[in-house]
């Protein structure tokens, strides 16, 4: 039973942090339709970003200090790169695809593969029962609750949000009542890379990074994006919950060297039944 | 129509021929890059068919050439079947995993979905390889027993002998490019590449066009596995995995889609000229990365795509003059030419 409310735990941390990265995913190809796979490495500058500066300045200048290298790194490559590369998809896979491949190898060269840690947050706290839940566990999960719905609700109510779901539903539409959709990209990369920052923190609070943590959280946020129907807050809300508890679940009862498969079958399943995904509430097409 | 086809046949054959006689005079030290060009080109040529031809963007190709390697060898060693049978056997395997992966992934899935759930099957073959190591040896890989110094055709080295194995597979994918291309096939591929729903409305059925090229191009990965396997002498689930896979795409796109020229230089480009320099690895592919991101930024048609747009421009009659030409040169009407 207690092993059951670790497990648990564990899944929803995971499932939190998937969210974060298939929020960053939905939003920018929903806006410019780049698939981009060099979404992850912002996830990767974050965690160094935060990692470095915390062992500089202390825990609490990084946090700022890292989502500022993040949303600033996002907001140049749109600007350098990615916002030339709207309506050539094959352009826009390339660069991020050549972006993807500098930065793991640039990360490898500057700071090695040996995994880092950051300022853990270690100790447990028992909630329930005789069980220890590490509390950093506990932390993640709070502070992705939060960031979430502080985003939903940022998405529904602020003028960026309108932008950028206006964009996201008709491109054309949006730039007739005057929403240019190459500033918008702007925004939605910018928020895409905060977001991943936020994970590329959390992920540093409770395990040590290497050079290759944010491509694989980059695909586990390209699946829940997909479950959920692109372009659907709620949708990869419950889709990255639905993964992580999942793969956490099936870890500890079925087994442990399957982790990476769960989720991939999952999604060939929901795709198989639901094609567009779980909440998508039109026929969304990348090509 | 069949001009063409004769005269892109003809190119294959001395594109081929050229290669026959490198693959005899290539210094020892460099055959192994040579089979590492013709390998990746035929994976390239291949990829194509889907990415240049139908705009489709498979991000699990290599899953398929792993797929091909892995059966020859487990055919080889555990089933003790020749290699010449256990590659034909092989590439049995591979179709029939590509129909059963393919027929499903095409008719339910697009764009960004299609390149997604691609990529999850050729996870879960890594998958199935790491947790098996029993039969597939695991994520360490297979090594290969292949009898190194048994008799070998004018004395070559084993690496050598395959190089002429590959040239012959290079020149089988691409005569098949040009073939599916200038055929009916190819027509109705264009045309479903054009207007998916247009086609319907033709009378063909679009899935059915992207399902056949699937295959077709997974079918020629996996033969181009099965004689990879065996002169690598090793085989891990590394060469199938999705860094290889993004890999070939990064190439096809920076040479240039729907070209064959294209997909040779993208890896000559992309793979080959940069492990001919000495160089540490990892700064390596930090330059690799670079240059595709940045090509893929000037010319987005990729390198021939952009040379051949400059050919066509010096070639056609009616060239608007050039900014030093004569400054009494009647101005074009506007918007003729363009």
């Amino acid at each position: 039973m207690d092993a059951l409310v670790t497990t648990i735990l564990l899944g929803i941390m995971q499932g939190g942090l998937y969210t974060l990265v298939g929020l960053g995913v939905t939003l920018t190809f929903g806006v410019t339709h780049i698939l981009n796979f060099a979404h992850g490495e912002f996830i990767t500058v974050g965690a160094y970003a935060f990692v470095l500066f915390a062992g500089a300045l202390g825990a609490g200048l990084a946090l700022p200090l890292a989502l500022l290298v993040a949303g600033g790194v996002a907001a140049i490559l749109y600007v350098v790169g990615f916002r030339r590369t709207i309506g050539n998809h094959l352009q826009g896979l390339a660069f991020s695809l050549g972006l993807l491949l500098f930065a793991e190898a640039f990360f490898v060269r500057t700071f090695t593969a040996t995994p880092r840690s950051g300022p853990r947050i270690e100790g447990t706290v028992s909630l329930i029962g005789e069980e220890q839940l590490p509390v950093g566990r506990l932390v993640v999960i709070g502070v992705t609750i939060v960031v979430v719905v502080v985003t939903a609700f940022a998405m529904r109510r602020t003028w960026i949000g309108l932008a950028l779901r206006a964009c996201g539903d008709d491109e054309f539409a949006a730039s007739t009542v005057g929403l240019p959709a190459r500033r918008v990209g702007l925004y939605a990369f910018v928020v895409a890379g905060a977001l991943a920052a936020v994970a590329g923190i959390c992920i540093a609070l409770v395990v040590p990074i290497t050079p290759a943590t944010g491509l694989s959280f980059l695909l586990k946020g390209f699946v829940v994006a997909i479950i959920g129907g692109l372009g659907s807050i709620e949708g990869t809300f419950v889709a990255a919950m639905m993964l992580g508890l999942l793969e956490a679940l099936g870890t500890r009862y079925v087994e442990a060297g399957l982790t990476n498969a769960y989720g991939f079958v999952l999604m060939i399943v929901i795709l198989l039944v639901a094609p567009a995904g779980l909440f998508n509430r039109r026929q969304v097409r990348a090509g | 129509m069949s001009g063409r086809r004769l005269r892109h046949g003809a190119g294959v054959l001395v594109v081929g021929a050229v290669l026959l006689v490198l693959a005899f005079v290539v210094p020892e030290n460099r055959v192994l890059l040579l089979n590492a060009f013709l390998a990746y080109g035929a994976l390239v040529v291949g990829l194509d068919l889907l990415v240049g031809d139908l705009r489709m963007m498979p991000a699990g190709h290599a899953a398929f050439f792993g797929a091909g390697g892995y059966a020859t060898v487990l055919l080889y060693q555990k089933a003790g079947l020749p290699l010449p049978v256990a590659g034909a056997i092989a590439v049995l395997i591979v179709a029939v995993l590509a129909a059963l992966i393919g027929l499903p992934a095409v008719g339910r899935s697009s764009g960004f979905s299609f390149a997604i759930i691609t990529f999850a099957f050729g996870e879960l073959l890594i998958q199935l390889i790491a947790n098996v190591p029993g039969f597939f040896g695991g994520s360490s890989g297979l090594t290969i027993d292949w009898g190194v110094g048994s008799d070998m055709p004018f004395d070559f080295s084993v690496y050598r002998y395959f190089t002429l194995w590959l040239v012959a597979v290079l020149v089988v994918v691409m005569l098949v490019v040009v073939l599916v291309r200038n055929s009916h096939l190819g027509l109705r591929m264009k045309a479903v590449r054009a207007d998916e729903n247009g086609t319907r409305g033709l009378g063909f059925n679009p899935t059915t066009y992207k399902a056949v090229a699937f295959v077709l191009a997974s079918t020629l990965a996996g033969l181009v596995g099965v004689f990879w396997a065996p002169m690598n002498g090793f085989i891990s689930p590394d060469t199938l995995g999705v860094n290889q896979s993004i890999l070939l795409l990064g190439m096809l796109i920076i040479g240039g889609v729907g070209r064959i020229t294209g997909a040779l230089v993208g890896v000559a480009l992309l793979a080959s000229l940069p492990a001919m320099v000495e160089m540490d690895p990892v700064l390596r592919t930090v330059l690799v990365g670079a240059l595709l991101a940045v090509v893929a930024l000037l010319q987005p048609a990729g390198i021939v795509g952009g040379l051949a747009t400059l050919w066509d421009r010096a070639r056609r009659p009616k060239a608007p003059p050039p900014a030093d030409g004569p400054v009494d040169a009647t101005p074009e009407p506007a918007g003729v030419g363009r």
